[in-house]
């Protein structure tokens, strides 16, 4: 059973940080990819804030978070979460 | 300055709260996602919203049926929009439509509004009522929202009676549905009533139900050699 853990409390520092950790980056505001471009949501193909992100397992996936998106991943993967 | 100052008590905090995340807690935290043990989201509420939508009626009878995966995704929409609207949170709401509208166009928040006004649950029990077998129920449901631009029309408050009148007459003209919705919510309700009346007297062969919840008017126009059945 995958665990949720809101990212309401986390300070931006430690968001960075674990963008990091999985290969991305960050302005400050919003999550780069790889190559320093501002990393597009994959099914409303706009940038996501680190305020305002959403990160998925397995392949990790970074989402915005808004309704839209998420049950574009639920359609696409499943009710995996 | 005593430790009761309350700006150096937050920044206290705040660096406290901040080395809880040590690089060691956060490679922890991105070891478990990678197992999929953990999943991180902003606000909790999305999700749960997201997933309470795929556990109605309304849904598990659309998914039994439809297997178009942009159709799938406009009705889960639609729920949403009306949790939304019932809840009186009206940005998200609007941000909602708008993401819609970028991504599916007009004729998908159509189909999303249809979902929210409760025009479909309607259209499906209209459907049922003549004796459809699950093939043409199917069909049905693929062909309201392939085209729901040429069978429902939502009324807005500043529409003209007469243009959206000529509008309505003529996509029945040229489309002969078996049935067409018209709708509309709150100030619009009115001139609604208008446009449904003046309609009336254009066409022929056309019967009138009508159906009014939570301030919105849902007028079906069904063709009458189909409600004869």
């Amino acid at each position: 059973m995958t665990e949720l853990i809101s990212l309401k409390t986390m300070p931006t520092e430690a968001k960075i940080l674990l963008l990091n950790e999985l290969g991305f980056g960050s302005d400050g505001i919003y999550v780069l990819d790889q190559t320093g471009e501002k990393h597009l949501d994959r099914y409303i193909k706009e940038p996501i804030r680190v305020d305002n992100m959403v990160i998925f397992p397995g392949s990790t996936v970074i989402l915005d978070n808004n309704p839209l998106s998420i049950s574009s991943f639920l359609e696409e993967f499943g009710d995996v979460i | 300055m005593s430790s009761e100052d309350p700006l150096e008590s937050i920044a206290a905090g705040a660096t406290k709260g901040f080395l809880k995340y040590s690089a060691e807690y956060i490679r922890g935290l991105v070891t478990k996602l990678k197992n999929k043990e953990l999943a991180f989201i902003e606000d909790l509420e999305t999700i749960d919203t997201a997933k309470e939508q795929r556990t109605t009626s309304e849904w598990e009878i659309f998914a039994k049926y439809i297997e178009n995966e942009n159709f799938r995704i406009l009705f889960q929409m639609g729920l949403t929009l009306r949790k939304l609207e019932k809840a009186n949170k009206t940005p998200q709401m609007d941000n909602l439509k708008r993401k819609i509208l970028n991504k599916y166009d007009t004729k998908g928040l159509h189909a999303a509004q249809a979902v929210q006004n409760g025009i479909f649950s309607k259209y499906l029990g209209s459907v049922l009522e003549l004796g459809s077998t699950p093939q043409k129920l199917k069909f049905e449901i693929e062909n309201l929202f392939a085209n729901i631009d040429k069978t429902v029309i939502f009324i807005r408050s500043q529409d003209n009676i007469e243009l959206k009148t000529d509008e309505i007459v003529a996509k029945i003209l040229a489309n002969s549905p078996k049935t067409f919705v018209i709708s509309s919510s709150g100030s619009a309700n009115m001139i609604c009533d208008t446009i449904r009346s003046k309609v009336l007297t254009k066409i022929s062969n056309y019967t009138c139900e009508f159906y009014d919840a939570l301030n919105k008017r849902v007028y079906f126009l069904n063709r009458k050699e189909d409600t004869d059945i």
